[in-house]
């Protein structure tokens, strides 16, 4: 790229990110989202959190429901995965709202091994036997067009259990992560593609631009609810060599990005510098803080810088209430 | 290594879950997938089985190979999933259809990795060619080894491909001797090797590199293998250290047998019921 072209687009950059930003103040809706605080894993807060869908009308009743979880890799000590407590209490909050099936599904992209994710024995004894623990990576494909544009993929490939869910709930983990900053709900998208196509890693979204392929997965299917297992998030080298950090916090909401620029502010980081999240702004709802309600806790109560690489301490420029 | 009758009473259930149309999917009740199928065959001719028990599978495979040689994971969507040229490849030279083989070797040697500036962010040699898992995109070691495999089983072990290949998996060795998926290092930190990786590079590296380069390899995974849970990764050490001729194999097969029960339901996986059977199957297929 030469000087001329590189002023051109970084003038097109600037101009998008301006433009992004009048449209997130102006255009876009106001998002809710739903901040608890929960010490540990020993709470019951099925309840909590099923009445929280059911004021933000996610309605269950009748309907196929898969749990998409961060469950990639088990290392004890090492937080990486949601845990299973508070997977088994979205479960049970989702079996109270009447769900016909609830499915626990996931496609991993550090390990094809699915006895260290998916099928380890600890998710599955915690389960109701009725629950599934389902493997994305291996099955039947289903092809999806992207409705996003900013990778060069006309489609995406999903496995039927995805593709046959009626709604589709994210539970994340609140962690730092080498390459993006942070991972939230919508990286834990990636989570959604099937290995026998994209890789182990998904090798073939790096190579499309990760932030730009998680603004596409976003726009082509957003979960239908986020809850973000913040009660011990990852800090330092995430989203598998870091350490624990105790944070004490559930995040709902059903807007995704409202969700996981709460969540960076919350760890310290400026939503605007992790880029997917500055690439989705014009397009979803949910980057800007003051167009965020917080019904239940504010975050500024839970705050604190999550120590990370090097590379994105720059990025880091809270707090911000 | 298994009992004949009971490898034969573990085939038995596995051939049962054979679709109509000859192939195997990857879980009961799932349409037929190339993956599931090649490793039907390989579990059969591991196992010594009479080749009119998978000939079906056979034809099916047959026609599932795109003009230009290459395999996908599904011909509803042929140009995703090219790994599995690979390992389709190696099941069909083994099986005796060279032409559908040849094909996909061909297909093979025109499939390259993209090549990278090395960032400083890992210590790698991403100038090297290897396989990648998609068109475009960098090598890993999975696809890399299926590749290896299948050029050895073609007689093209020498070829400057299979070299280079090799070449990437001795990049890409930790220094504990493991393998993860393709990096070693991130941000100065180790990540953290697997037996099943592991047990694939030495699959493909065993008698092509010198065995001191890959002694520290075989004694990590002689380590990690015997406390292994996963029926997948016990299948994979179990024929890897069988391919390095380790005494210790016999107690990583032992334990795979008990841990096979947990192959059922929800986590019956085809894949690894078939790479099972190969591990606990009178031939070495992949090697021999």
């Amino acid at each position: 790229m030469n000087r001329r072209q590189f002023i051109k687009w970084g003038m097109a950059a600037v101009g998008a990110a301006g433009l992004g930003a009048v449209i997130g103040r102006y255009w876009h809706r106001r998002c809710r989202v739903w901040i608890l605080s929960i010490k540990d894993y020993q709470r019951d807060i099925s309840r909590d959190v099923a009445g929280v869908m059911l004021r933000e009308e996610i309605f269950l009743k009748g309907k196929k429901v898969l749990l998409k979880p961060n469950f990639v890799e088990c290392h004890p000590g090492r937080p990486i995965n949601t845990d299973v407590r508070l997977i088994t209490q979205v479960v049970d909050a989702c079996l109270r709202l009447g769900a016909a099936s609830v499915v626990v599904g996931e496609a991993p992209g550090h390990r094809r091994d699915p006895w260290y994710s998916i099928y380890h024995s600890t998710l599955r004894e915690a389960l109701p036997s009725q629950v599934r623990c389902i493997d994305l990576n291996h099955g039947d494909l289903v092809k999806v067009p992207n409705k996003g544009w900013y990778t060069k993929l006309k489609h995406f490939y999903i496995t039927t259990p995805l593709a046959e869910a009626d709604v589709v709930i994210s539970i994340p983990k609140m962690k730092t992560h080498h390459w993006m900053g942070v991972t939230l709900s919508m990286k834990n998208l990636f989570g959604n593609l099937p290995g026998i196509v994209y890789g182990w890693p998904k090798n073939l979204l790096h190579v499309q631009g990760i932030a730009r392929s998680i603004v596409d997965l976003t726009l082509t299917m957003p979960p239908g609810f986020v809850v973000v297992d913040g009660i011990t998030g990852m800090e330092g080298d995430g989203p598998i060599m870091g350490t624990p950090k105790p944070m004490g916090v559930v995040v709902m909401g059903k807007d995704p990005l409202a969700v996981d620029a709460t969540c960076a502010r919350m760890m310290g980081f400026e939503p605007g510098n992790i880029p997917y999240m500055a690439l989705a702004m014009p397009h979803i709802p949910g980057m800007l803080d003051e167009r965020n309600d917080y019904p239940a806790e504010h975050p500024r109560t839970f705050a604190s810088t999550f120590a990370c690489v090097d590379a994105f301490r720059p990025w880091q420029t809270g707090p911000f209430w | 290594m298994a009992t004949t009758e009971e490898w034969n009473r573990q085939w038995k259930a596995f051939s049962e879950m054979q679709i109509p149309d000859g192939g195997f999917g990857y879980a009961p009740g799932l349409k037929a997938g190339v993956e599931p199928t090649v490793h039907a065959v390989l579990a059969g001719l591991a196992g010594n089985v009479n080749p009119r028990e998978f000939d079906a599978s056979l034809k099916w495979l047959a026609e599932k190979r795109n003009p230009d040689g290459s395999v996908p994971c599904s011909m509803e969507f042929p140009d995703q999933g090219l790994w599995l040229s690979a390992p389709y490849a190696l099941a069909m030279f083994k099986a005796g259809d060279t032409r559908s083989a040849l094909a996909a070797v061909e297909f093979l040697l025109s499939f390259t990795s993209v090549t990278v500036d090395n960032t400083g962010k890992n210590d790698l040699d991403g100038s090297l060619v290897g396989w990648p898992w998609g068109k475009g995109a960098f090598s890993w070691v999975e696809p890399t080894v299926w590749s290896l495999l299948a050029l050895e089983a073609a007689g093209k072990g020498d070829h400057p491909r299979a070299v280079e290949g090799r070449r990437v998996l001795v990049d890409r060795q930790m220094r504990s001797g493991g393998w993860n998926y393709g990096n070693k290092h991130v941000y100065g930190q180790d990540l953290i090797p697997f037996a099943d990786t592991t047990a694939l590079a030495l699959l493909a590296l065993y008698g092509r590199v010198p065995d001191e380069s890959i002694e520290v390899s075989i004694t990590f995974l002689e380590a990690e293998a015997v406390v292994q849970n996963s029926p997948y990764a016990l299948a994979l050490s179990g024929l890897a250290l069988r391919r390095c001729r380790r005494g210790t194999v016999d107690a990583v097969l032992k334990r795979l047998e008990e841990k096979m029960s947990l192959l059922q339901g929800e986590r019956m996986n085809m894949v690894h019921l078939g790479l099972c059977l190969q591990a606990l199957g009178k031939r070495g297929i992949l090697w021999e």
